[in-house]
Parts: structure tokens; sequence; C-alpha cells
């Protein structure tokens, strides 16, 4: 991998008694689809907030461009956080505005562009995800699939260099699912971005990924290309891509 | 016995941090509200929503309030024969007193509650934390605009509230009761200072403070879907009403 873009070195994170990250290290490539694998509550959705700033780490370092976010001030913090775009698991669009009004948002808070000017790109994102017609709407009149999409024509609307996907693809049908992974490589290649992805959804993991990274017990226990991650004899990573409930994860253990 | 101080000691602690958090809650709104650009916009949105749309219910209680009250002083004064000095109770009550606790308490109910519901329910929905990925500070975006919009309307509804109530207690005490006009109106000036007035609506400030920041936190800090914001809209209400009562007593033998 040529040159990474997010190095994330030695990251610690507990809640209470529990540790969720343990010195975690990981590297994201520039310009790829990294998909971070695990099991669900075992610490992916934490890992994602560290990457954008929601969550402090308590110790290690988590470097975007050499910037090391964990001990940046909001105000700086904040300048790194344009640079990001985030798709929401339940897509996170706020419920007192419209489609439409949600995907100009970041527009509307972040830059001087005339009311035309937002009007235009919003709607070049919205054909872009596919979903036109839609404009006038509010999130609770429309399908879960059409939430994601959305939420992703938020993310993108302001042209960032990176964009992370909390489980794109879960609580959506097969075809719908794989609508959005089509969505997910086409934009990444459109827009030459950088995306980091958490999900346990192994076939849209496989389809789309240019770097698989397997998270277990606070660590990244494989990572690799998808040819790779195929050829890795670890019992963890073969029992979770197998989808087995017979190996070393215990379901009783984390749950 | 062991259980009984772990208990006290636990609860004290817990009132210490949550105090805590909402006083470090409130120098944050202070310091977003200094921080330019101050959006007007959303102050004027939530003044509507606080304020306007409040009128009707602070109307109708303080009308109701001015009337009984009346009614009752007018039967307790009967007795030492001093009715003309219903007028200048009523609307001494009204002004220093229930004017503004009244208008408070409505207002918690109706704007209150649903500062934390929505608040909360933005929170357990990831949409306070997609703000802060949009590099918007949630607390500048959501709260700074509902505090400041309570702080300019509440005492704007007080004076209202007082108004109403006094015409309430006119009619029952010159139109049903027959106390004289003229003694019922001149009582009321003779007797009410514009101080009475004065310090009920520095009370109102105090309170639409405490309502909307009490709001506001229970909101912001909601964890857990749906039950979380249930708790934290009925924490919201109850806590508001009793810290507007303790503060009512602690600013009238204080201050007044």
């Amino acid at each position: 991998m040529e040159d990474n873009i997010i190095k994330i070195r030695k990251l610690s994170k507990r809640f209470g008694t529990q540790e969720v990250l343990k010195e975690l290290d990981l590297d994201i490539p520039k310009g790829q689809i990294t998909v971070i694998i695990g099991r669900s509550g075992g610490g992916k959705s934490v890992l994602l907030k560290h990457i954008i700033g929601l969550l402090k780490p308590d110790s290690g370092e988590i470097l975007i461009d050499g910037i090391d976010i964990a001990k940046e001030p909001e105000d700086k913090l904040n300048e790194v956080r344009k640079r990001f775009g985030m798709l929401f698991q339940e897509g996170a669009l706020f419920d007192s505005m419209t489609i439409e009004e949600n995907v100009a948002f970041p527009l509307l808070e972040h830059t001087n562009l005339s009311d035309k000017e937002i009007e235009e790109r919003t709607k070049e994102v919205l054909a872009m995800v596919g979903l036109i017609g839609a404009e006038k709407k509010y999130p609770s009149e429309i399908s879960g699939g059409m939430r994601k999409r959305a939420g992703l024509a938020r993310a993108i609307i302001a042209k960032p260099d990176i964009i992370l996907f909390d489980e794109p693809t879960s609580g959506l049908d097969p075809i719908m699912s794989a609508h959005i992974d089509n969505l997910i490589v086409d934009i990444q290649k459109r827009l030459n971005v950088t995306c980091i992805i958490i999900s346990h959804d192994i076939q849209s993991t496989f389809r789309i990924a240019h770097k698989i990274a397997m998270l277990y017990d606070g660590k990244i226990i494989a990572e690799g290309t998808p040819d790779v991650m195929r050829t890795i004899d670890n019992p963890y990573l073969r029992q979770f891509i197998e989808g087995s409930s017979q190996g070393p994860i215990q379901v009783v253990d984390n749950e | 016995m062991n259980r009984i101080i772990e208990w006290l000691g636990k609860t004290f602690i817990d009132f210490l941090s949550e105090a805590g958090r909402m006083l470090l809650l409130l120098i944050e709104v202070v310091k977003q509200t200094i921080k330019p650009p101050l959006k007007l916009e959303r102050i004027f949105i939530q003044m509507e929503f606080i304020g306007v749309k409040s009128l009707f219910v602070v109307i109708l209680v303080s009308l109701f309030t001015g009337m009984v009250l009346a009614l009752q002083t007018y039967t307790g004064f009967r007795r030492f024969s001093a009715e003309s000095m219903v007028g200048a109770i009523v609307a001494l009550s009204l002004c220093r007193e229930l004017g503004p606790v009244l208008t408070s308490i409505m207002v918690t109910a109706r704007a209150g509650s649903a500062m934390a519901a929505e608040i909360g329910t933005m929170r357990v929905t990831e949409q306070i934390d997609a703000l802060t990925v949009m590099a918007v500070n949630p607390v500048k975006y959501l709260i700074v605009p509902r505090i400041l919009a309570s702080v300019l309307v509440i005492p704007v509804l007080t004076i209202i509230s007082d108004y109403t109530g006094i015409v309430g207690g006119y009619i029952v005490g010159v139109k049903l009761l027959n106390i004289n006009e003229g003694v019922y109106i001149n009582r009321t000036i003779d007797l009410l200072e514009m101080s009475d007035i004065f310090n009920g609506l520095f009370k109102s400030v105090v309170f639409a403070l405490l309502l909307s920041l009490i709001g506001c936190y229970k909101g912001y800090y909601t964890k857990g879907g749906a039950r979380g914001v249930g708790k934290a809209t009925t924490e919201a209400v109850v806590l508001s009403c009793v810290v507007i009562f303790i503060a009512d007593y602690i600013l009238t033998s204080f201050l007044f």
C-alpha cells in the first residue's frame, strides 16, 4: 500500500470496566475502500467514532495526514472534520427538514455559495444517488434504503476527501444492499475519495473492498486485500467469513 | 446502616455531578453565544414556538387565576370589611408571584418538555453526532437559540399574564361581586408599585434560563432509545417545576 491517509497507533479505549479497544494499530490507504469487519458490539463503531473525533481515546494516536486529531482543540478538529463525510447507520437525517434541506445542510453551514449554486449542487448529488423526485419529502416519509441514499448524498455534497460508512447495508434487502455497494464503488471512483466502511456483511465486503481489516477483541487480528484475506489461516477470521457458530468466537462471551 | 450511607453518598454524588454538568453546559452556552456568527433566524423560530404558541394557554390560566384570586380574597376580606383591598391584593400577588411562576410552569409544560423530547430524539437517532461530524457545534445550533429565545420571550409572556390576571380579578371583583369600581381601581394603582412588576419580571428571566437550560440539558444527555427520551422529558418537566419553586422562594426572600 503506497500512501496512508490515516494512521492509527496504539489506540485504547475503555468504557467503565470494559476494554473496547486495546492498543489497536491500523493504516487506511488513500483513495481506496477499506472495510473493517467484526462482530456487532465488538467496537467497530467505537473505532469509527474515534476517527472522526466523536470520541476521545484514553491513549494512542489517530493521525490524519499527520495531524493527531486526539490532541487537537475543537476549532482545529472542526477544520479536519470538514474533510470528512459520514453516512450513519440509520441515516441520521434531520427529521425536521426535507431531504433537499438535509442534503444542502453542509453547504448552507460552511460555504457562501448562492442559493442557486446550492440548489444545483444538491440536484447533482441527489441524481448521483438516484433520489430525484423525493426532494420535498421528509425522512419519515421514505424507506430505509432511500434514507441511506439521502444520507450518502449529504455525506458527499461538500466534496470530502474521506467518507465513513457505518454499516451501509444493514437492514436492507439484498438488492438494495447490492445497489448501495455499487453506489459506494461508483462514488469512490468518481470522486477519488478514501472510504472507510464498517460492516458485518461478508458478501458485500468482498464485493467492494480494496482492503479488509478484521477487528476482534479490541485489536486488528488480520488485514489485507480480499484475496489475501481469503487465504489467511486465522481461525477467528475463518469462522467469521464462513459465518459459523462453531469455532473460537463464542456467542455468549460478547453480549 | 452501611447501605443507607452508601445510598446517601451515591445520591449526593449523582446530584453534584449532574449540577456540575449542567453548569458546564451553561458555560458552553455562554461561550457559543458570544462566538459569532449568531443566527437570528433560529432564535426567531424558537421565540415563535416558545412564546407565541404558549400565548393562549398562558392567557387562559392567568385569567382564571386572577378570577379565583378575587373570589377567594373577597370571601376572606369581607369578614373584616376590607373588600376594597381585593383589587390591590390580586394585582400584587399576580405581579410579584403568580404571573412569573404560572407563566414559567406553563412554558415548561409546553416548551420545556418539547425541548427535552426533540433534542433527546436527535441524540438517540445520532442526529447530534451528525451535526458534530459536519463540523456544526450542536450546542450553538440547538441549545443557544432555545435558551436565548426563552429568556427574551418569557418576560413578555409574564407581562401579558399579569395584565390578563388583573383583568380577570376586575371582572369578578367589580362586575360579579359589585365592589365599587373606582375604589377597586384606585386601591390597585395606589398599592402596586413599579418595583413589584420589575421584580416579577426579573424572576421570570431567571425561571426562563432555568427551565430552558434544564430542558436542553436533559435532552442533550439522553441515553437509550424511545424510553430514554420519555424519561428525559419527564425528568425535565419535574426538575424544572421543582427548581422554579425553589428559586422563587430564594429570590423572594433574598432579593425583594
